[in-house]
């Protein structure tokens, strides 16, 4: 960690209108985009990518991450106010919220989940500033085993997590993986499977198809159910969390952050599983412990700050290995690459003022997002308002005029729209979308490291076998697999 | 969601030996790389594994969703469906009726579709959004949208 960088970083950001103006705009869109139940904080990434194919990296990341780091406080406002978590990441939220406001309290609730998701947001950008220089140090020993290993991993613990049935998480990975074959050869050059077409010669662009994936599917899904907007009353009587308050929770919101860290820097494991996991570390610490779930709102500052901390948590693999830790990661890989930005241990040698630039933003636009949710949770409130009717077309014309704006080409729109429909097929036969888009970016870095390797040891699989480090992953994956196997099976017994 | 399950496996099976029979025409194993072929083999291999263990799970009723209902003719998926159509035409006509046209003829129908019926803030919204995302794509991001029709004007 070079402080001087940091800081040069920092004063950047800071004394740049333009970057601040755009931090509060990704922030906003990512509160908005949270909020709405339905809309998730990939789908907000994926729709805000376009808007920065034309800007420099300076500009571009700080938008992406004010909405990373935004999407997932969003949720709480539907979840505190309607009974309806914005976000996966905000289900363990409704347990105190929802009762909260039933007493009249939803500003209270409101209130404390602005303060824990930037407390916890900072937590996890402080741990993730620390640690990922350290492991891209001893990262960037690392060989063509070594990552076809980390490739591996990574792929096998997104598969794992993803739905209800493994055979289809890991069919959905190999479709990825063959997917990713497509274009060029990586060695010698050779067109595969692109049917003469010069416009697969790179293979699918991946903005594109994130962007149908996890958007356009989304808005199929909408245009199924015609859920109307709901009305919400709820006057903001403070703009600020009580001093009391604050008190109260500290403890819970610091040790969540930790918590949310913690998880969200094993590949897979998200927002979800983090706030469950602080929310009942928080009761089973607190003198409250029997209020749990009445509406205190202790219960809603653990669960908050854990989900965002998740965020810098998940960063760390894939800023240092090139991994990503959750789908929303996988996304904003994605928005690194369209910038000429290849996550992994050599970004901190060849990128280092990005990486700093990735810091900086982040403690930035979690404090901008402090003051952007208290001054402005009225409007945010009244957002839930809009109908669906509004809503969805508006997504979709976004999605396919960010298609079209990558390349200027319709062959992306198309693209857009082919996997939208891939998308909302998948979601309807329960196949899990994430292992797509996450082969689609550990495929080429499985394949090339995989024939590297064999290439340097003349056709020999030992490399594989004799480095610990492969033999560590390895090891971990079929630890995974297995015990993923056994619950399943004890889940089975259980429910016959 | 035994007969999805199946027709799943079996679309996956025609794409790997679809692969399959691609690769067997690439080139030959060059000095001591594996090929161009190798890896898509693998894949496609594992590919057919996996789908033949989704048929066995699912003819056998072991499926985790043996009990989901998919019911691809609801109201519903139709709706989705004559939402893709809408999606479609709105991409084929992009370039000539032009971005601001297409996109509020695009948003109306799509309102009408999802049960606006109050014609006036549908006019309005369409319009609106139209404009607002050519300007904000045209003129602040520098995208250049197809003017169509209305390409004197814009």
């Amino acid at each position: 960690m070079d402080f001087g960088l940091f800081l040069n970083a920092l004063g950047g950001i800071l004394t740049d209108p333009i970057v601040l103006l755009l931090i509060f705009i990704g922030v906003a869109g990512g509160i908005v985009v949270g909020a709405l139940p339905g809309l998730t904080a990939t789908m907000g990434v994926a729709l805000m990518i376009p808007f920065t194919f034309g800007m420099e990296v300076r500009y571009a990341l700080p938008m992406l991450l004010g909405i990373f780091c935004s999407a997932v406080f969003g949720g709480s406002i539907s979840a505190i106010l309607l009974n309806t978590p914005g976000t996966p990441s905000a289900a363990a939220t409704v347990l105190d919220g929802y009762p909260m406001a039933k007493k009249g309290e939803a500003a209270r609730a409101l209130n404390m989940a602005v303060f824990a998701s930037t407390v916890g947001g900072l937590v996890g950008v402080i741990f993730m500033i620390f640690l990922s220089p350290q492991i891209s140090k001893m990262a960037i020993n690392f060989n063509s085993p070594e990552f076809f290993s980390i490739a591996v991993l990574g792929l096998t613990i997104i598969i794992l997590i993803s739905g209800d049935s493994m055979i289809k998480g890991f069919i959905s990975g190999t479709i990825g993986m063959l997917m990713s074959t497509i274009g060029l050869d990586p060695i010698q050059g050779y067109p595969r499977f692109t049917f003469g077409s010069t416009n697969l010669y790179n293979g699918f662009e991946l903005v594109p198809v994130l962007i149908g994936l996890f958007a356009v599917s989304e808005a199929f899904v909408c245009c199924e159910s015609l859920v109307k907007g709901e009305k919400v009353n709820s006057k903001m009587t403070r703009l600020f969390s009580s001093l009391t308050d604050i008190k109260l929770c500290l403890k819970h919101v610091i040790k969540s952050g930790i918590i949310g860290t913690l998880i969200g820097a094993i590949p897979g494991a998200g927002g979800d599983i983090a706030c469950f996991v602080a929310y009942g570390e928080a009761k089973r610490s607190s003198k409250n412990s029997m209020e749990f779930g009445t509406g205190i709102v202790e219960g809603v500052s653990a669960p908050e700050s854990a989900n965002n901390a998740v965020g810098g948590g998940a960063m760390i693999p894939m800023l240092t290995l090139g991994v990503p830790g959750d789908p929303v990661t996988a996304v904003l890989i994605g928005a690194l690459m369209i910038h000429g930005i290849q996550p992994g241990p050599l970004m901190y040698r060849d990128h280092m003022d990005v990486v700093y630039v990735i810091f900086a933003s982040l403690v930035v636009a979690n404090i901008v997002m402090f003051f952007v949710a208290s001054l402005g949770m009225p409007l945010f409130i009244k957002v839930i308002s809009i109908g669906r009717e509004i809503l969805t077309p508006v997504i979709f014309i976004l999605c396919i005029v960010g298609g079209f704006a990558l390349r200027n080409n319709f062959f992306d729109v198309w693209t857009v729209l082919a996997f939208g429909v891939i998308g909302y097929l998948m979601q309807k036969t329960k196949m899990p979308i994430s292992p797509i888009l996450l082969s689609l970016i550990l495929g080429p870095m499985a394949e090339q490291n995989l024939r590297r390797m064999l290439i340097v040891s003349n056709g020999s699989y030992a490399p594989l076998f004799t480095s610990p480090i492969c033999l560590v992953m390895f090891a971990a994956t079929i630890i995974m697999i297995v015990s993923s196997l056994l619950k399943r099976r004890k889940d089975t017994l259980g429910n016959t | 969601m035994k007969s999805e399950e199946i027709t799943i496996g079996g679309i996956g099976i025609a794409i790997a030996a679809y692969v399959l029979y691609t690769v067997s025409s690439y080139p030959q194993v060059k000095g001591n790389d594996v090929g161009v072929g190798f890896f898509p083999k693998m894949l496609a291999v594992l590919l057919i594994i996996l789908c033949a263990c989704m048929i066995f799970h699912a003819v056998r009723g072991t499926s985790p969703h043996k009990d989901v209902q998919v019911n691809l003719i609801t109201p519903g998926t139709k709706r989705a469906a004559v939402a893709l159509l809408i999606c479609a035409l709105y991409c084929i006509f992009f370039k000539l009726l032009g971005f601001v046209i297409d996109t509020a003829l695009f948003m109306f129908s799509m309102m009408f579709l999802l049960k606006s019926r109050n014609w006036m803030q549908m006019t309005l919204v369409s319009l609106g959004v139209s404009i607002g995302v050519y300007v904000l794509f045209g003129y602040v991001l520098n995208t250049n949208l197809p003017a169509g029709l209305l390409a004197g004007l814009l």
